[in-house]
């Protein structure tokens, strides 16, 4: 504004309302003149009040009544959408009809907000306001305000209720044996979900709200004596350190969680699954829940909880074992598997079998294009194409894709432009980069891929070494909560690798992860199973 | 350092790194579609100018792999030649090598050569100078198998196999087929070669090769073998254009002083080496049957053959043991006891015994006419006895020619006799 | 500056690591010297002389926990007399890393990458070790947690190949010679121990370096052990003479595997265990040589020393030797001997003579309390 209307306003007070209404406001002067005022004590003023606050938004509905024998005039606002209608049924039936029961001395104005709270209302939550501020964050949360004429203060009951998504099995992360129940978009929901997991009085959620305009409900849920206490701690301290308009998404947060913020690589996991989190609360890390997403936070984070996938708990130890060492070995092909492709042909031919190599400078005669621009340009269009495939609309989406992959690719090889070698080597990468089970991996991979290309084509194996070992320092550095990314590799904790590379029997694993949580022993050393008792049931063998 | 100054600073620096790495070029990147695999490579003396000559076939891929799955033009296999065969000459190897590529459109690309055949005037002028280029060049590596041509070396070269797309390649399936299932060169590549030429008291003794013609012709120029001893080996086939010989024949080998060739061996001298160094990996002997004069073969399973030098009465000896183990398997005659008795198998165990020290001595006799220790006498002496042999070792050629005495002592014994005990009777 | 541990296990994969790529790479036993076919004999010998090396460099580190070489050097001798002594480790470092980063690089621009200025593969290597020695010796600890297998895999195949063709009977003779062959192939082994001068400054990152001597003695122990077992097949498998005149005779011998016709040429396979050894070996130079000038100069961060240490490196290794030739002369003992000494050995053994001096007079002033 201005000095001279700052000044004429300065002149010339004018009512609350009239402000409210005002056009002139920008949103950070609005939301201070809001949290200056109070609910006064007339019903009519209040109304006003939280009209025009609200602007009379079309969902905004309002029902006044007169309550009580005294028949004191009341009103009740809520947003349609966000309340369940029985509730509001319910409300207005105690207000209306029960209260005609109440003893005419209770029912009084300024009496009858005490009857109302103690003795009438139904509902499970029901807190008081008395600035407007307050009234209208709880109105948009689904919350009914009840506003009495004669009392400065308002009620206000949880009435919540809206439609939400129901349970399903999450796309990005299926299991072929495991719950088939995913988070959904309702963080009241979510917190059920883990709730039903572990039913501990240990397992605590703490709330934080985040976002000035969305005012996000963030839970952090975590075992009291389990977590470290330093990680929660820290947690709690970034995630209230968050000063941000609004929070849309998991990912929002999980940034200002990073340790390093720069970094390609996921350090902190997203996942879909309560049984994921469950597990997770189980090593004695933390959860984080964004109310509106159904991607919850997991941290500290470590590189080889993200290769692992839910299935290798739930089938045996052999196939969970080699499952897990194909996935490593899958996700380092199709990090370097074009760049070692390009680098061998072209500088280290004589690594290959000279069948092999003939076989492929065979296919290659012809073809217009270096070896390097090729592979590059390959897994251009095969980004595309990924990307493509997304966006388009369900049923087509995958069709399209894999028709125009077919269709492109063997055009090109006909035409001469493009080898089957690198087709192949492409299409090789691309299946091996979809068994990430952690999608967030997967980008610092497609990433890197290219640099990787780059490097390989111009110097050879030694560019994809010098590449390798630059990745391999970063992910080394890289901390998540005080948590080495590489760990139990990185520093060597040989207990904990047996759980990483193989996957033993459940009766086996004593141990927690040793950095994690705090309390280490799991489960006392048991025996294996099927193992006979002596007679007198106390010794095992 | 403000911002803006900081991002300018990165920015000219990942400007000034890309252009380096993009613009300067990859220095050493091959594109496989520039490259012309050398599939053999011979090299030859030239007498007049005393050039060295180096040959090289070189293969097409495209012709090699059938060119069936459309790549570039397909129009299938058989109408192309799978290689083709460029000469030049230079003053050194790598000279003639570098004139070479003048001729060709491509570069050359060695990594995946394995044969390399040197002609009989080059070997009798020396190989050093050829294994030294070998090993100092990168990409040319040290299984590579050498051969001595005792033909014409383009000829050679311009060989076609029946089964192999390229000459290189069939020559070295030859090679190692050989090797394996009745080895009548010596084996190994050039790594054990190189080696030897370092060592003291050892001669280097490398295959040869050369062309036979067809069938009905005269036979063969140089040291061939018939008769008991072996069989040629002979690896087939026919020919697409009239030039091209039908049979190339490796059997024995050329045995030198230090890197000149000074002769040939023949197949039994050759066997005979095999025997005493224990290099041998597969044969069969053939031996008469003890009362008709129809040949019985012997399938030698395993063996052992040890070298011992010592000094008796002042004099070099070597005594070489060998140890057989055998199994017959083809039987001449038809007299159903000609095996089973005991004293039979006895003396077919002395006979065998006796072929065998046959052809040792053959071999003996041969290298000391050329005078040329193969076997590496001079080697065991220089390992067990080193004291004797710094007296010996300036003299040693004239000690193997005339002083060393030599000792077999051959022990057979044939256990097994196949699938069946008596030979066919015909009633 | 954060506290920087690294672990006793770290520490003996970083001195296995750094020892075996260098004897591996270019055989000091058996391309120096005239042992030839006894070079085993010889590789026994060097190392009974490297243990008490080994032994005095990292008793001297244990005895002091916590501070570098730089740090209690100035208080054993005096802050201008002990600075005076342990500049000349810095030098040593940079002069033993240089030399290892123009070995490596040799190799890889004569055998690989033939027309690349040595220029680039000598940046593409201190680019990396600048970047490791940058994120501090507590990353670099975990990245040969995670590499010694690798490295050990490499090696062990690279072993176990040649076997095929291995003639054990190359050995022989023994001892024709006598001891004196021996014993000259002896020298260089023993003065490019010195390398293990960097545990002066890593020792300070360890929690109880007491108990790391019996570890550094180990690693070092198993560091020639994998070098005995390399040369005993470089040996059978190239003829003693072969080895002894080439550059790399590991590399050779590598060359010349080739199983079933259809694993050859796997040299290239080779060059990871190098790679990586020299990325340690630079890295862990690096830091220490930033950390020494950092405690030297009392700065307080050695992170922006490292960039200015990493260009000095590169021209030193390029320009510092103008060919081969020079290379192979500058690891006689001619000329190593004096450069080492100087720079690594009188240092050390002045130091110690200063702890000795202040041990005695420790218990003698406690004797008279008594």
């Amino acid at each position: 504004m201005s000095f001279w209307s700052r000044f004429w306003k300065r002149l010339r007070p004018r009512p609350l309302e009239v402000e409210l209404a005002s056009d002139l406001l920008d949103l950070p002067e609005r939301e201070k003149l809001v949290s200056k005022i109070s609910l006064s004590s007339s019903l009519e003023k209040n109304i006003g009040l939280v009209q025009e606050a609200l602007g009379s938004s079309m969902d905004l509905n309002q029902v006044r009544f007169l309550c009580g024998p005294e028949k004191v005039p009341a009103a009740i606002f809520y947003l349609d959408g966000m309340v369940n209608n029985r509730s509001v049924e319910e409300l207005l039936r105690a207000l209306k009809i029960d209260s005609g029961d109440t003893n005419p001395g209770a029912a009084g104005r300024g009496a009858i907000f005490n009857t109302a709270r103690d003795l009438l209302l139904t509902n499970v939550d029901v807190k008081e306001a008395a600035e407007l501020e307050e009234l209208l964050v709880q109105i948009t949360r689904g919350m009914v305000a009840l506003l009495f004429d004669g009392t400065d203060r308002a009620l206000l009951c949880d009435t919540r209720g809206w439609a939400t998504r129901s349970l399903q099995e999450p796309e990005a992360e299926t299991v072929i044996r495991g719950p088939r129940e995913g988070f959904v978009e309702s963080i009241h929901m979510n917190t059920a979900l883990l709730r039903r997991k572990i039913h501990s009085p240990h397992f605590w959620i703490m709330e934080e709200v985040v976002g000035r305009l969305t005012r996000t409900r963030v839970g952090i849920a975590f075992i009291k004596g389990l977590a470290d206490e330093k990680v929660i701690g820290e947690v709690r301290s970034r995630i209230q350190a968050i000063d941000i308009d609004g929070v849309l998404e998991s990912n929002y947060i999980q940034e200002f969680l990073s340790d390093q913020p720069y970094t390609l690589f996921p350090l902190a996991f997203n996942t879909e699954r309560p049984d994921r989190a469950a597990a997770a609360l189980l090593e004695g890390r933390v959860v984080v829940l964004v109310d509106g997403t159904p991607f919850v936070l997991i941290v500290p984070n470590d590189f080889f909880s993200m290769i692992q996938a839910p299935d290798d708990f739930y089938e045996t130890f052999p196939i969970g074992s080699i499952l897990r060492a194909l996935r490593m070995f899958a996700f380092i092909v199709s990090i370097f598997l074009p760049g070692f492709y390009v680098a061998v042909l072209n500088y280290h031919p004589e690594l290959l079998p000279q069948v092999l190599y003939l076989r492929i400078a065979a296919s290659q005669e012809g073809v217009p294009l270096p070896l390097a621009v090729e592979a590059f340009l390959m897994e251009a269009v095969f980004e595309l194409l990924r990307e493509a495939g997304l966006r388009l609309p369900g049923m087509i989406g995958p069709a399209i894709s894999i028709v125009g992959a077919l269709i492109l690719g063997d055009a090109a090889i006909r035409a001469g432009i493009i080898s089957p070698a690198v087709v192949i080597i492409v299409a090789f990468t691309a299946i091996a980069s979809f068994t990430v089970p952690v999608f967030s991996l997967g980008i610092p991979g497609r990433i890197v891929r290219f640099v990787v290309i780059l490097f390989g084509s111009i110097f050879g194996l030694l560019g994809v070494q010098f590449i390798a070992m630059l990745l391999l320092i970063h992910l080394c550095s890289l901390r998540s909560f005080g948590l080495p990314y590489l760990y139990p590799f990185a520093p060597m904790v040989p207990e904990d690798m047996k759980d990483v590379l193989v996957r033993r029997y459940w009766w086996q694993r004593r141990y927690r992860p040793s950095l994690i949580g705090r309390d280490s022993e799991r489960q006392p050393p048991g025996p294996r199973p099927g193992c006979r008792r002596s007679p007198d049931g106390t010794k095992r063998e | 350092m403000s911002r803006i100054k900081r991002g300018i600073f990165i920015l000219f620096f990942a400007e000034t790194f890309l252009c380096f790495l993009l613009g300067a070029g990859c220095w050493n990147l091959r594109e496989p579609q520039a490259q012309a695999v050398v599939m053999a490579l011979a090299v030859d003396l030239d007498e007049e100018s005393g050039l060295f000559e180096v040959v090289v076939e070189v293969g097409v891929p495209s012709a090699l792999v059938g060119g069936g799955d459309g790549g570039g033009g397909g129009g299938g296999g058989g109408g192309e030649q799978p290689s083709e065969v460029v000469s030049a000459k230079g003053q050194t190897v790598f000279q003639a090598l570098r004139r070479l590529e003048t001729r060709m459109p491509r570069h050359l690309y060695w990594g995946h050569n394995s044969l390399i055949i040197f002609s009989e005037k080059l070997a009798r002028q020396g190989i050093a100078e050829v294994l030294d280029f070998f090993e100092r060049e990168r990409y040319t590596r040290a299984i590579t198998r050498p051969l001595v041509a005792q033909s014409d070396v383009k000829k050679l070269m311009q060989v076609r196999f029946p089964l192999e797309g390229t000459a290189g390649e069939g020559y070295v399936s030859q090679l190692t087929t050989l090797e394996a299932s009745n080895t009548l060169i010596p084996p190994g590549d050039l790594g054990p070669v190189i080696m030897k030429l370092s060592q003291p008291g050892i001669e280097i003794f490398l295959p040869s090769v050369r062309l036979v013609k067809e069938e009905g012709s005269a036979g063969g120029e140089g040291g061939g073998g018939s008769g008991t001893g072996g069989e040629g080996g002979s690896g087939g086939g026919e020919s697409k254009s009239a030039p091209s010989y039908k049979v190339v024949e490796m059997a024995g080998g050329a045995a030198f002083i230090e890197d000149r060739m000074v002769g040939w061996l023949g197949v039994e001298a050759t066997l005979g080496w095999l025997w005493i160094t224990g290099n041998l990996i597969r044969t069969t002997q053939v031996i008469s049957c003890p009362d008709c004069s129809k040949g019985l073969s012997i399938d030698i399973i395993e063996y052992t053959s040890s070298m011992e030098p010592m000094i008796s009465n002042g004099r070099p000896r070597v005594k070489v043991t060998v140890s057989i183990d055998g199994r017959i398997q083809d039987v001449g005659c038809r007299h159903a006891t000609s095996i089973e008795q005991k004293d039979l198998g006895m003396t077919l165990n002395r006979r065998l015994e006796e072929s065998v020290r046959k052809l040792m001595r053959q071999a003996l006799e041969e290298t000391r006419e050329l005078g040329s220790d193969i076997f590496g006498f001079g080697r065991e002496f220089y390992r067990r006895k080193p004291k004797e042999w710094h007296k010996m070792k300036d003299n040693w050629q004239r000690i193997f020619q005339e002083e060393l005495e030599v000792e077999f002592e051959v022990e057979a014994s044939v256990r097994r006799v196949g699938l069946i005990l008596e030979p066919l009777q015909i009633r | 500056m954060s506290e920087e541990i690294i672990s006793h296990r770290q520490l003996f994969f970083i001195i296995y690591i750094m020892r075996t790529f260098v004897v591996i790479s270019y055989m000091p036993t058996l391309t120096s010297g005239e042992a030839l076919q006894d070079a085993w004999l010889s590789t026994l010998v060097a190392l009974l002389f490297a243990l008490p090396q080994v032994w005095l460099i990292a008793a001297m580190g244990a005895g002091f926990p916590g501070e570098t070489v730089f740090q209690y050097g100035p208080r054993l001798l005096g802050p201008w007399l002990g600075r005076l002594v342990t500049i000349p480790f810095l030098w040593h470092f940079l002069w033993i890393a240089s030399l290892e980063l123009r070995l490596y690089a040799e190799v890889v621009a004569t055998a690989f990458m033939v027309e690349t200025p040595i220029i680039v593969v000598v940046l593409s290597m201190v680019i990396v070790a600048a970047v490791a020695a940058a994120a501090g010796i507590e990353v670099v600890g975990r990245l040969v947690d995670l590499l010694f297998p690798l490295f050990l895999l490499t090696i062990v195949f690279a072993l176990i190949f040649p076997l095929i063709k291995a003639d054990f009977a190359n050995l022989l003779p023994v001892l024709d010679r006598g001891w004196g062959p021996v014993l000259s192939s002896t020298i260089i082994p023993t003065v490019m121990t010195s390398q293990i001068m960097v545990l002066l400054v890593i020792m300070s990152s360890l929690n109880r370096p007491q108990k790391f001597v019996a570890k550094a003695l180990g690693a070092l122990a198993l560091s020639y052990t994998t070098l005995l077992v390399g040369v005993i097949l470089v040996i059978s498998t190239l003829g003693a003479e072969e080895g002894a005149r080439s550059l790399f005779p590991f590399f050779r011998m590598v060359r010349s595997i080739s199983v079933g016709g259809f694993l050859q040429r796997v040299e290239a396979l080779n060059i990871i265990p190098w790679g990586l050894g020299i990325y340690i070996a630079l890295s862990v130079n690096l830091w220490s040589g930033s950390r020494g000038v950092q405690q030297i100069l009392n700065l307080k961060d050695y992170r922006p020393l490292i960039p200015p240490m990493a260009v000095i490196w590169v021209i030193l290794s390029i320009h510092g030797f103008d060919d081969v030739f020079q290379l192979k002369r500058i690891i006689l003992p001619k000329y190593a001997i004096p450069v080492n000494a100087l720079s690594s050995l009188v240092p050390l053994l002045v130091l110690w003579a200063a702890r000795i001096g202040q041990n005695i007079r420790r218990w003698r002033t406690e004797g008279r309390r008594k």
